[in-house]
């Protein structure tokens, strides 16, 4: 019996075997009540949760405000962090000097900053944004300083033999060879900046946003709102990163050639 | 013959050690504390070693937010709570009936002043009235903006009449400074660091009290004591020692001078206000009045009302009685 023909139908169900799983042993959870079903609600009645939010408009409202946040602080942080990057990395005695201040603040946890950023910020929203593009520009920097750095040798001297100059073999070979590195810097970068946004809501102070969403239905125990929420968080999380997946496949087509 | 005799005494004396040890073998709670000056009965009860004369040995396990507290008494990992706050409480209880009882709670008004609407030193602004169109900062959570918002609605301000925003307690101050707020809704000890900086000056104070319950002097209970239903069930007679050390402590936290002194040393107090700091009153609940009871009703309708408490639920069905 040819089995080839089911499994090219299933195939893309594969990467749902996971989810599936998870689904089923946290519905098994909540039908033997391991853990009390007030605290971990049903997949069931989270699921209703989140249709009611989404229906309802202030999940997908909630959901846009944190997006808008994410946004704006990865774009200032590839705005700023990119090309400092590539500076800092065409030059491995910069990038040394300045290695103990990149790598002192990437150690340090952003959320451990808010007081700092309040200081100088204040309450309002460019704290939140700030902190985030803080936390996300460092891991932009440090990949394209390293993309730069490791970018092969052999085609910048290719180049230089057949008469480029400096500026044509850092835009034209070492750019183009450090994309792949710095759009994983990228990748986490975006993430990691969702993750602060969401914490910045939780504990910063805000009226909108997912962070205070779950803190808000921690508070009045509404807990399939906040399990609603949290995976909302996670499927946006989740969304963000294969569409960083999806553009690198695309633009950096060389990467590892 | 002698030498047999004397080894008999040692082994003597460890079996005697043992039988008294097991005797007075004390009985373990765990008590959930939200690190304010409202858990002071706490600190007060085990440093002046009133549970341990009750045969207690109670673990203080700090957490925080309220709603971690609940959870651990859901769970059953705490068997009570220092200072959970009272609209907590009631949700829990409306939602899952018999999770817990309080058997004290902390009034604040007009005299015991934990609560307070504060405007920058130098405003303009005289009543809470005035607040109208003003940008204002509100206690996070949503039990203090529905406090904060119900207040401003005793004046007669509508939610669209200003913009309210909640801030962690910690940027109260700089927040008021900085001129980003032209007010706060605050709590202690905010409020006295605020006056004493020369931050903020104290619009009015109390005014839970006077604006949600009708009466400056009402008993605005905004948390308590609490022992989880299942303890008071399997230990009844803990439950009745551990409320005896209570009520001692509850005394103390209400008339000794001296019990401040543990506010610096284990609530982020500072020396300098720490005397002068207010603080609730404390009452078992067999020293609650029928008036009492009725403003706590009062307050638990008005936040079912709100949403903040999702059904309505009857005060007296989540008190005991010790």
């Amino acid at each position: 019996m040819n089995l080839m023909p089911y499994k090219k139908v299933l195939d893309p169900l594969v990467p749902l075997i996971g989810a599936f799983v998870f689904v089923l042993i946290w519905g098994l959870c909540t039908t033997l009540k391991l853990v009390d079903p007030f605290l971990l609600p049903s997949p069931l009645a989270a699921g209703k949760a989140m249709w009611t939010g989404i229906t309802s408009g202030t999940l997908s409202l909630d959901m846009m405000i944190t997006i808008r946040r994410t946004v704006y602080a990865f774009i200032i942080a590839v705005a700023i962090c990119v090309p400092l990057g590539l500076i800092l990395g065409s030059s491995e005695r910069i990038y040394r000097s300045c290695e103990f201040v990149i790598d002192f603040f990437r150690s340090t946890p952003a959320s451990a900053l808010f007081p700092l950023f309040l200081v100088i910020l204040g309450v309002g929203e460019s704290t939140k944004i700030a902190v985030a593009a803080f936390g996300a520009g460092l891991l932009i920097l440090f990949n394209t300083a390293y993309g730069v750095m490791n970018a092969r040798k052999v085609r910048q001297a290719a180049a230089r033999v057949m008469g480029a100059s400096s500026m044509k073999i850092l835009c034209g070979v070492t750019l183009l060879e450090s994309l792949p590195q710095t759009f994983v810097g990228m990748r986490s970068g975006i993430s990691f900046s969702l993750v602060i946004v969401i914490v910045a809501e939780m504990f910063i102070g805000s009226t909108d946003g997912l962070g205070q969403r779950v803190i808000n239905a921690q508070m009045i125990f509404n807990m399939p709102e906040m399990y609603a929420t949290i995976f909302s968080a996670g499927a946006l999380g989740y969304g963000l990163n294969l569409l960083f997946i999806l553009t690198e496949r695309h633009f950096i087509h060389w990467g590892g050639k | 013959m002698n030498l047999k005799k004397y080894c008999f005494i040692p082994l003597i004396i460890v079996l005697l050690a043992s039988f008294s040890s097991l005797s007075m073998a004390q009985q373990k709670m765990k008590m959930g504390l939200f690190i304010a000056s409202s858990a002071l009965p706490y600190f007060i009860a085990k440093e002046r070693g009133y549970f341990a004369a009750e045969g207690l040995d109670v673990e203080g396990i700090p957490l925080a937010t309220q709603p971690l507290v609940v959870q651990g008494i859901v769970t059953g990992d705490l068997d009570a709570g220092s200072n959970l706050l009272s609209l907590e409480g009631a949700n829990i209880n409306a939602l899952r009936p018999d999770t817990l009882k309080y058997i004290s709670l902390n009034c604040q008004n007009v005299k015991y002043q934990l609560e307070a609407y504060v405007v920058p030193v130098n405003s303009p602004i005289k009543t809470l009235a005035e607040l109208k169109g003003k940008r204002i900062m509100s206690a996070p959570g949503p039990g203090n903006l529905f406090v904060a918002k119900g207040v401003l609605k005793g004046v007669g301000l509508d939610e669209k009449d200003y913009q309210m925003q909640e801030q962690q307690m910690s940027v109260h101050i700089g927040g008021l400074q900085s001129g980003q707020f032209d007010a706060a809704y605050t709590l202690e000890p905010i409020v006295s660091m605020m006056v004493s900086q020369g931050v903020g000056r104290k619009l009015e104070s109390g005014v839970i009290a006077k604006y949600m319950l009708g009466r400056p002097d009402a008993c605005a209970v905004l948390g308590g004591g609490v022992l989880s239903s299942k303890f008071i069930k399997e230990h009844p007679q803990a439950a009745e020692r551990f409320a005896r050390a209570w009520s001692k402590a509850l005394n103390d936290g209400n008339n000794d001078p001296k019990a401040r002194d543990l506010l610096v040393k284990h609530m982020n107090t500072s020396a300098s206000i720490a005397q002068t700091v207010p603080l609730s009153y404390y009452k078992m609940a067999r020293d609650l009045s029928p008036q009492d009871i009725a403003d706590f009703q009062n307050l638990i309708d008005q936040a079912t009302t709100y949403g903040l408490v999702k059904q309505k639920i009857d005060a007296k069905s989540f008190i005991k009685v010790y």
